[in-house]
């Protein structure tokens, strides 16, 4: 069985113009407590909330509470000023929580 | 390794083995559980590696492409331009179960509007822009995909951590502890009877002595 969920973007305006060009609904927010406010409306109904890495820095502890969650899915991606490398170390968080050891390094 | 406090009965000798017995056929099955989720994390979390960094470039490409589009614009012109999206999309989501962990998979659809992304008049935008907006359409796909692994490679991490921990607490504290405990039980009793049988024996002597 399928349902439809809204896909969200949450970020400053110039990096989630691009997500909204194509239709992805959006949350604009610079500081702490928009970016709380945007996380808590876009997480009502949302499948997915692609989020900026700089959102995601100011809000980790709050996502932290999403991860066991089957949804939503909330994906960070680099802003308009370029990749923090964020991304990546998630991804290299989720094996060193899984295998004990970061074995994707070398790879 | 402690060994539990239970009083050295035969009814409690019982009971510990039962306990014990279970605790082994879990500690067997949580083990194959953590193996197969092990196996699975490792196809996911390769493909979620590929699928970010491709679509980081990507996207930083598509947004490259924006900011030249904007450059050009004036900053009221390219707000004006993209204002209204010619439409929306949503994502369809189903379940899937790995090994016992519930992950969604994600399909989009345009709930409303057309499916063609440009939504200006093209007197006062530029051909960056469409340009833009296409590489960014082309991407949506690609957004979707790496949204499913990623969530799916998170949960699965989640879980593993969560089964690992089982496996350790009953192969290191429960099923030792139980071993202890009914070895303790055993050598008590044998004890027990031992010293009811030396008992009996110097009865008799007595008794024998008497007469």
């Amino acid at each position: 069985m399928t349902m439809a969920y809204s896909i969200s973007v949450i970020g400053d305006k110039e990096s989630i113009l691009s997500f909204k060009a194509v239709g992805i609904k959006e949350f604009e927010c610079s500081t702490r407590s928009g970016a709380l406010k945007a996380l808590k409306s876009a997480a009502e109904g949302s499948a997915i909330i692609y989020i900026t890495e700089d959102v995601y820095r100011l809000i980790s502890e709050e996502i932290r509470f999403y991860d066991d969650k089957p949804l939503p899915a909330i994906i960070p991606f680099p802003g308009i000023k370029g990749g923090t490398g964020l991304g990546m170390e998630l991804l290299n968080k989720s094996v060193e929580t899984a295998v004990g050891s970061n074995i994707l390094q070398n790879d | 390794m402690a060994r539990l406090n239970v009083s050295p009965t035969r009814m409690e000798l019982g009971r510990l083995k039962k306990r014990l017995g279970v605790a082994r056929n879990g500690h067997k099955l949580l083990k194959d559980k953590r193996d197969e989720l092990m196996k699975q994390f490792m196809s996911l979390i390769r493909k979620n590696k590929e699928l970010r960094l491709e679509a980081e470039a990507k996207l930083g490409n598509a947004q490259k492409d924006f900011l030249i589009a904007g450059a050009m614009l004036s900053e009221e012109s390219l707000d004006a331009a993209l204002m209204l999206p010619s439409r929306s999309i949503d994502a369809d989501v189903s379940f899937k179960n790995i090994t016992g962990v519930t992950v969604p998979e994600f399909e989009y659809k345009i709930s409303s509007g057309t499916g063609d992304p440009i939504c200006y008049g093209f007197n006062d935008t530029n051909a960056s822009l469409d340009k833009a907006v296409a590489s960014m359409d082309s991407m949506v796909e690609l957004l979707l995909e790496l949204a499913k692994t990623e969530k799916a490679a998170r949960l699965l991490s989640c879980e593993i951590e969560k089964t690992r921990r089982r496996v350790n607490a009953l192969e290191y504290v429960m099923i030792p502890q139980l071993e202890e405990t009914i070895k303790y039980i055993k050598m008590k009793m044998e004890e027990n009877e031992r010293g009811t049988k030396i008992r009996l024996m110097k009865v008799k002597d007595m008794v024998l002595e008497k007469k």
